[in-house]
C-alpha cells in the first residue's frame, strides 16, 4: 500500500513544514476515521479471495473512491512523478501505523505483492539513510523547477488509502516483509519523536557530504527564497504532482524564532538574504562538525582498525584531524552563541576573522598531508585486506551512511575552500560602504589567504616528493645527467607513447618502439621503461628549445604505412638536446585525447593567459580527483571554464583559482543560462581583482 | 622569477615606454593589472610561484598605447617611473599608473621568455 510505504520515509522534513500544513490538511482526518469504523469482517472474507485488491473497493459506504494502489494515479506515473513522502503530506503523528503495514493476503496475489514489495523497498532506502544519496539528482530537479511545487503538493490520494488501510489493522497478519519492516518503522518514529523543538539543531544532522549550499549558487538563491515564503492552499484533485523529492533544508526565515517575533515583516528582502547566507554558513558548520566528529569517533579511535596498521600510518592517514575537530567546535560554538542572541544576526565577520587568522593554521597542517595520506590510504587499501575488512565494517555502520573513509578525510579540504565563497556570498548581500560590508571583506581575505597556505603547503609537499622519487627511478646512462630536483620544477605528465613506425628503418627494428615521456614544466626527458621503477634515459631537452609539429591532415597522409594513423600521431623538433644537437622524433599516440593532451600539455607554457571570455562555461555534477598531473580536480559545482573538447575529455579552467586541466566531460554540464554565466564571470572578477588602467 | 622574502630579488626586465593616451575624458593606458600584497596570489594565472604578490598584466587592450609599445600580457611589472611595484597593494599599483600630471610612464618589466633568452644567449646549455 502506499500510504505504508511512505510512512516511515518523510520523518527527515522539518517539523516546521509539518505546522505549515496542519491547518490545511485537517480535512482529510475525518474522512480517515470514518473508514476506521468501517467493520473489520467486511474485509476479513476479501482477505481471503484471491483478488489483487488490497483496499476495500467494494464498501457499502465509501464516503470516497478508493483506488488500488496497483492502479492508483501514483503507480499509473512512472517515470515522470514521484512519490512525495506522507510526512510532508500530513500533520497527524502517526497513530499505530506499524499494525497498518502490510496486506493480509494469501501468497497467490503476485501483482499486489510485487508492486507492494516493489515500492516497499524503494523506499526502505529512504529510511536508511539520513541524507538521501541521489540527492544531486533531485537537487538539480529542484533548480529548475518551482519550489513552490515542490513545497507544496500534496499527495491527497495517499491519506486515502492510508484511511481505507486502517479498517485492516485487526486482520493484519504479518507476511514475510512486515516484520522486517516494523523495526525499522519504529525506529524512524522514534527519530521523529524529537522534532518539537526550535532549534535547527534537532532535525537529525545531515552529513556533510551531501549538504550543497544555497550560497555557492549566488544567482538561484534569489528565486528559492522569493518562491517559498508563500505557502498556498492545495486543491483537492491535485493529485501527486512534485516532481522532485529533497529533504528540506531549514533556512533561516523558516525559524520558529524568526516566525513567532513576526521579523519578516520588519526587515528589508535584501537584508533578509543577508541573513539567510549568515545562517547557511551556521548550518553547515553545524553539518560539518558532525561529519568530523564520525571521522574521529568512528574511524580515528576506532582501536580495531588501528591494530590493522602500524602507528605512522596511522598518522600519516589521520595526521591532526582531533585537532582540526576541536577548532572546527569553537569556530561553530561562537557562531552559535552569536545567533542565540538574537535571532536577526549583525555580522559574523568578526568571528569568522579572529578565526581564521588565528586558530586556523592546522588546516594548513592537514592539508599539507594530503598527499602522504593519499598514499598511505592507497597503499592500505591495496595491500592489508585486515584494513580493508575493518574499514567496510565501519563504513556499513549506520552512522556514517555507507559513505568511504576517503570522503570524510577530505571533508577539511573541501569546508576550507568553500568557506571564501559562503563569505563570498555575504559581501554581495551586505549594503556597500557599511561597516559590515568593510568587515565582511576583510573576513573574506583572511579566510582566502588561510586557503592559499594551505594550498601552497599541500602543493609543495607534493610536488617535492614526485621529483624526489622521479630522480630515484632515472638512470642517465651514457647521456649527460640532467639535474632534476628543482624548487621550482613539477611533473606536468608522464605516459607512454609509441614511436612511429615510419622513423623505424630496418636496423632500428630491434631497437625499442615505445618510449616513456616525463613531461615537466621546462623540460621533457625522454626514456625507455626497463620497469615499473626504473628508467632509462634516451634524451632530453628544455621546452624552450622544442616545438610540436601536428600536422592537421588526417586524412590526407602521405605515408605508405596503413598502420600509421597520422590523426594520432604529432613530431618532437627538438632544437637542443642533450648533446647539443638537434633531433626530431615521431611518436603516435593511443587515441585522440591522448594526443591532444600531450600537445597541449608541451605548448602549454606558451599559451599562458589566453583570454577567457566567451567561452562556454560548465558546471561539474560530481566531484573529480585528479589522476594524472594535467588533470583538473573538481569539486561539486565547481565552476570551469572549457577551451578544448576532446572525446569524452574537456580542457579548462578552473574558475576558482586559473589552475588548468583536463576532465572527464561525464563530471560537468554546461551552463547556458546567460545571466548566470555572466554573474559567475563577475564573481571570478570580484575574487581575483582587475583594475583597467 | 621566484622570490624569496628577505632576500634581493634578480630580474631580467625589458624597460617599456607608453604614451598616455587621451580617451573618454581618461589618460588610458590600455591594458588591466592584477595583483598586489593585498591580493589572493593563488588566483594568478601568469605567476610560476603562487606566492609571488607582484602586479601582473592581465589584459591588453589591442591597438591600445600598451599593445604598440610591446607590453604582453602575463608581464610582471617591477618599477613604474622609478617605483618599485613587487611590493604594492593593487591601490597602490593602481595610483603609480594613473597619476594625472604623467603622460608618459616607463616601465621595467619581466616575463619567463626574457629570462630563458638571456640563458640561452650566454652559450651552450645553462644550469637550472
Amino acid at each position: 500500500m502506499s500510504h505504508s510505504q511512505l510512512d516511515g520515509a518523510g520523518d527527515q522534513a522539518p517539523l516546521i513544514l509539518e505546522n505549515r500544513f496542519s491547518t490545511e490538511l485537517h480535512i482529510s482526518e475525518p474522512g480517515d476515521d470514518d473508514e476506521c469504523s468501517q467493520p473489520p469482517s467486511t474485509s476479513g472474507p476479501q482477505a481471503e479471495k484471491s483478488t489483487p485488491r488490497k483496499d476495500v473497493v467494494d464498501k457499502p459506504v465509501a464516503p470516497r473512491k478508493v483506488v488500488l494502489s496497483t492502479q492508483s494515479f501514483a503507480a499509473k506515473k512512472v517515470g515522470i512523478q514521484q512519490l512525495i513522502p506522507k510526512n510532508l503530506a500530513t500533520s497527524s503523528r502517526p497513530k499505530n501505523r506499524h499494525h497498518t503495514t502490510v496486506v493480509t493476503f494469501p501468497v497467490g496475489l503476485e501483482n499486489a505483492k510485487s508492486g507492494t514489495v516493489a515500492a516497499q523497498k524503494q523506499d526502505v532506502s529512504r529510511d536508511d539513510y539520513d541524507s538521501d544519496g541521489d540527492d544531486f539528482s533531485f537537487g538539480r530537479n529542484r533548480r529548475n523547477k518551482s519550489y513552490r511545487a515542490a513545497v507544496t503538493s500534496l499527495d491527497v490520494d495517499a491519506m486515502v488509502e492510508q484511511g481505507a488501510a486502517a479498517t485492516l489493522k485487526p486482520v493484519a497478519e504479518s507476511t514475510a516483509a512486515s516484520p522486517a519492516r516494523s523495526p525499522r518503522q519504529k525506529r524512524t518514529l522514534g527519530r521523529k519523536r524529537n522534532q518539537n523543538h526550535g532549534s535547527f539543531k534537532d532535525a537529525p544532522p545531515r552529513l556533510y557530504q551531501d549538504v550543497r549550499e544555497r550560497g555557492l549558487h549566488a544567482t538561484n538563491q534569489d528565486e528559492l527564497l522569493e518562491d517559498f515564503v508563500v505557502v498556498e492552499h492545495p486543491e483537492e484533485d491535485q493529485g501527486i504532482v512534485v516532481k522532485s523529492y529533497r529533504p528540506v533544508q531549514l533556512t533561516w526565515s523558516q525559524l520558529p524564532q524568526v516566525k513567532e517575533t513576526g521579523v519578516l515583516e520588519l526587515v528589508s528582502p535584501q537584508e533578509r538574504k543577508r541573513q539567510e547566507a549568515i545562517f547557511e554558513i551556521i548550518t553547515s558548520e553545524h553539518s560539518y562538525l558532525h561529519s568530523l566528529g564520525i571521522l574521529v569517533q568512528h574511524f580515528r579511535n576506532s582501536e580495531a582498525l588501528k591494530r590493522t596498521m602500524t602507528s605512522t600510518e596511522h598518522h600519516h592517514l589521520f595526521s591532526n584531524i582531533s585537532v582540526i575537530h576541536q577548532i572546527s567546535k569553537r569556530f561553530f560554538d561562537d557562531l552559535e552563541r552569536r545567533h542565540c542572541e538574537n535571532a536577526v544576526i549583525r555580522e559574523i565577520s568578526d568571528i569568522v576573522q579572529n578565526h581564521a587568522a588565528h586558530h586556523f593554521e592546522p588546516y594548513i597542517v592537514y592539508c599539507s598531508n594530503e598527499t602522504f595520506q593519499q598514499r598511505t590510504l592507497q597503499k592500505l587499501l591495496t595491500s592489508n585486506t585486515a584494513f580493508k575488512e575493518t574499514l567496510k565494517k565501519i563504513e556499513q555502520s549506520h552512522e556514517c551512511g555507507g559513505l568511504p573513509l576517503i570522503s570524510f578525510l577530505i571533508l577539511p579540504m573541501q569546508r576550507v575552500t568553500r568557506l571564501p565563497l559562503l563569505l563570498d556570498t555575504i559581501c554581495q548581500k551586505t549594503p556597500d560602504k557599511t561597516a559590515e560590508y568593510f568587515a565582511a571583506v576583510w573576513a573574506l581575505h583572511a579566510m582566502s589567504k588561510l586557503v592559499n597556505s594551505c594550498n601552497d603547503g599541500a602543493r609543495r609537499m607534493e610536488r617535492t616528493e614526485q621529483m624526489y622519487t622521479i630522480q630515484k627511478q632515472m638512470d642517465f646512462g651514457k647521456i649527460k645527467p640532467f639535474p632534476l630536483i628543482s624548487s621550482s620544477r613539477w611533473l606536468r605528465k608522464r605516459g607512454e607513447l609509441a614511436v612511429s613506425s615510419e622513423e623505424l628503418s630496418i636496423w632500428r627494428a630491434f631497437s625499442n618502439r615505445s618510449y616513456y615521456l616525463f613531461l615537466f614544466n621546462d623540460v621533457l626527458i625522454v626514456t625507455r621503461k626497463k620497469s615499473e621503477e626504473s628508467f632509462v634515459v634516451m634524451d632530453y631537452c628544455t621546452l624552450q628549445n622544442m616545438e610540436v609539429d601536428f600536422g592537421e591532415d588526417a586524412e590526407g597522409s602521405t605515408s605508405p604505412n596503413a598502420k600509421n594513423n597520422s590523426s594520432h600521431s604529432f613530431k618532437l623538433l627538438m632544437g637542443q638536446n642533450s648533446d647539443g644537437k638537434a633531433e626530431q622524433i615521431s611518436l603516435v599516440a593511443e587515441t585522440r585525447v591522448e594526443r591532444a593532451r600531450w600537445i597541449v600539455g608541451l605548448t602549454e607554457h606558451k599559451k599562458t593567459g589566453t583570454c577567457t571570455d566567451g567561452l562556454p562555461q560548465y558546471e561539474a555534477t560530481k566531484a573529480y580527483m585528479p589522476k594524472e598531473p594535467d588533470e583538473l580536480g573538481l569539486q561539486q559545482a565547481e565552476l570551469v571554464i572549457v577551451m578544448n573538447k576532446e572525446e569524452a575529455w574537456c580542457y579548462g579552467e578552473r574558475m576558482r583559482d586559473g589552475k588548468r586541466g583536463w576532465f572527464p566531460a561525464s563530471c560537468a554540464t554546461e551552463i547556458t543560462n546567460p545571466t548566470e554565466m555572466e554573474s559567475n564571470m563577475q564573481r571570478m572578477k570580484r575574487l581575483r581583482k582587475e583594475t583597467n588602467v | 622569477m621566484s622570490f624569496i622574502p628577505g632576500q634581493p630579488v634578480t630580474a631580467v626586465v625589458e624597460r617599456v615606454e607608453i604614451k598616455k593616451l587621451f580617451q573618454g575624458g581618461n589618460l588610458i593606458l590600455g591594458f588591466s593589472i592584477g595583483g598586489g600584497i593585498d591580493q589572493d596570489p593563488g588566483q594568478n594565472p601568469y605567476s610560476e610561484d603562487k606566492s609571488d604578490k607582484g602586479i601582473y598584466v592581465t589584459r591588453i587592450s589591442p591597438g591600445g598605447p600598451a599593445d604598440e609599445a610591446g607590453l604582453k600580457m602575463g608581464d610582471k611589472i617591477m618599477q613604474v617611473n622609478g617605483w618599485d611595484m613587487t611590493m604594492v597593494t593593487h591601490d597602490q599599483a593602481r595610483k603609480k599608473l594613473t597619476k594625472k600630471n604623467e603622460s608618459v610612464v616607463r616601465l621595467l618589466v619581466t616575463r619567463r621568455s626574457l629570462e630563458d633568452a638571456v640563458k640561452q644567449s650566454k652559450g651552450g646549455y645553462a644550469q637550472q
